[in-house]
């Protein structure tokens, strides 16, 4: 089934669809809940709300080529992780590292990065800070700018721009780190 | 648009496809939600229900319109009747003296019509005497009558009057020629409206004549159309894939998708503008001009608000007809279309392109009042329906159909 019938079948109530819906796309999205909530309970719990939020919206979704259902799917989930943390932020959002660790930190190559398996490459990224985290995933893998990280975080450019950067040196450790443990 | 290069490309492109099993129970549990808060069936905004309909709208409004103007403009009975009935009690009173017999002619109509035919500037040459003046000679009717064997004005008035009454009422007007000048009031009241002074039925839309305007107008209402989700802080990277981005990957589909999903707050659109306006015969004109108009809406999310604007320059052409016209103003209804550009679009600090035209059917009704010889205040209601829609969601997008009141000075040469 294509995505443009699968997205009618969908806005029509077809509880077929939804689970047809739920079975191609619920691997890619409880990954990508992951990056975004830390641990696998919390991306559990933000998946079941994203679908939930998808299936209540999704006559509000435009066809516009193939592929354009998955952007809209990822798109509603990110939303609601940022809206969680917002809601749900008690602590500042960002700490602070020790400076010396991000100094030293080197950077790793491509090649490591893809003899890395997969599952490692996430949970590294699911175990940084939730600042950190929430920025690296922006900007580096959602491909934000700083000044919409700023916008949808509630917090200036600069300090969006000062957390990529530590967030990049504090994951470049910990894959060097990793790359050492396993040799 | 800022470029990975380092070793964050190569893990993004590592786990763009990353998936991890669901647990068994996932889609279990979303059931069961689902049945517990089964969504209601949303309905649809009524502008994208007209919108496959727009067309037939159009030309049904335009239909509509003319029709009423058409009803308007059909000739009813001339109503002498009140004109001369309102004459009966002071022509009873008025006994004809010699002169105003031996001058009345055989057939009393024509020189009503001609005072009716008669242009004000003509009654102005020949003042007639006040009312008031005519009535209280009534008791002493032979009294008057070398005055009004003098002055031809006083000698046709009586005629119009004897000549709208039957003669064999002739009694009837002795008893009132009878009665005591308490009566003079009614009388006079009755001479006010006879002597109203008339309009020729001329239309004064003169032909060949040509008319320079200036409006300013919008619409009295502004609406938004709400939506849920808001991923607004996507719109900047959205419009940019939207309006600049050549490549088509499913990044920028993706915004795009996006920003549809947005929560938009149109504000009034506004616009204002030149027209020139030729008149030709029959009641026709035909008006175009430049017109510039804003659009301006607020793009919404739970954290902040982006202000979207497009500034567009349009070509009116439409052809009016003046269904009523008199010296001092007229009603007329037109249709017509005009074709705009956007000269400036913009969403927050990005600027965007909407290269493509917009063209528009409309239909007015228009109110003009002339205070002056060549200068005239005039109001137009008007009805538009866009036939194209720009990228960028605007009120025009949401609501095709949309009603703009124009008001402006119109100066005749």
């Amino acid at each position: 089934m294509k995505e443009q019938e699968l997205s009618e079948r969908c806005r029509s109530g077809d509880r077929a669809a939804w689970h047809e819906l739920y079975d191609r796309y619920g691997g890619r999205l409880l990954a990508l809940c992951l990056r975004y909530a830390g641990d696998r309970a919390a991306a559990e719990d933000l998946m079941h709300d994203a679908f939930l939020k998808i299936i209540a919206s999704i006559d509000r979704f435009a066809y516009r080529g193939e592929g354009s259902l998955r952007a809209w799917i990822e798109r509603v989930t990110i939303n609601l992780a940022i809206e969680r943390l917002r809601r749900e932020r008690r602590q500042p959002l960002f700490t602070t590292l020790d400076d010396d660790t991000l100094r030293t930190a080197d950077e790793p190559t491509a090649d490591e990065i893809d003899r890395m398996p997969q599952q490692t490459l996430l949970r590294l990224v699911a175990e940084l800070p939730e600042g950190y985290r929430t920025v690296f995933n922006l900007y580096c893998l959602d491909g934000h700018s700083h000044r919409e990280i700023a916008r949808m975080l509630g917090i200036n450019e600069k300090s969006s721009s000062s957390q990529l950067a530590r967030a990049r040196a504090l994951l470049a450790a910990r894959i060097k780190a990793h790359k050492k443990r396993e040799a | 648009m800022k470029q990975h290069t380092d070793w964050t490309e190569h893990l993004r492109e590592r786990l763009d496809d990353a998936t991890l099993t669901p647990a068994t129970e996932g889609w279990k549990r979303i059931d069961e939600a689902l049945r517990r808060t089964a969504p209601a069936p949303r309905r649809r905004p009524l502008g994208a229900l007209l919108l496959p309909y727009r067309l037939p709208l159009a030309a049904a409004l335009l239909v509509g319109a003319l029709l009423t103007g058409f009803y308007l403009h059909t000739p009813r009975d001339p109503e002498p009747a009140p004109l001369l009935a309102t004459a009966e009690p002071p022509v009873a009173t008025a006994t004809p003296t010699a002169a105003e017999t031996s001058d009345r002619p055989a057939t009393p109509l024509p020189s009503e019509r001609d005072s009716r035919t008669r242009t004000p500037r003509q009654r102005t040459k020949h003042p007639q005497p006040a009312p008031e003046t005519i009535v209280e000679r009534q008791p002493n009717a032979p009294a008057a009558g070398p005055t009004a064997a003098t002055d031809p004005q006083h000698a046709r008035r009586p005629e119009a009057r004897s000549a709208a009454k039957p003669s064999g009422q002739t009694a009837k007007s002795s008893e009132h020629a009878a009665k005591p000048s308490g009566h003079a009031a009614e009388a006079r009241r009755a001479y006010a409206e006879a002597l109203r002074p008339y309009i020729p039925p001329t239309r004064n839309v003169s032909r060949g004549r040509v008319s320079l305007g200036l409006f300013g107008g919008g619409s009295p209402v502004a609406t938004g159309s709400p939506h849920n989700v808001s991923p607004a802080f996507l719109l900047q990277d959205a419009l940019s894939s939207m309006a600049f981005a050549t490549d088509n990957n499913d990044l920028a589909a993706r915004r795009r998708s996006e920003y549809a999903q947005s929560e938009f707050d149109h504000r009034r659109p506004w616009s204002v503008g030149l027209t020139l306006r030729k008149v030709f015969g029959h009641g026709l004109s035909l008006e175009t001009g430049l017109v510039y108009t804003q659009l301006k809406s607020e793009v919404r999310t739970h954290g902040s608000t982006i202000d979207q604007q497009l500034h567009f320059l349009g070509v009116p052409l439409r052809l009016d007809w003046h269904f009523v016209d008199r010296p001092r103003g007229g009603l007329y209804i037109g249709a017509g279309g005009m074709l705009e550009r956007c000269l400036r679009a913009r969403l927050g600090d990005e600027r965007a392109t909407e290269n493509g035209w917009q063209c528009s059917l409309a239909g007015v009704v228009g109110a003009e009042y002339r205070f002056s010889g060549f200068a005239a205040l005039y109001a137009e209601p008007e009805w538009s329906c866009h036939l194209t829609e720009t990228d960028l969601k605007t009120i025009r997008t949401d609501h095709p159909v949309t009603f703009t009141l124009r008001v402006g000075l119109r100066f005749t040469f």
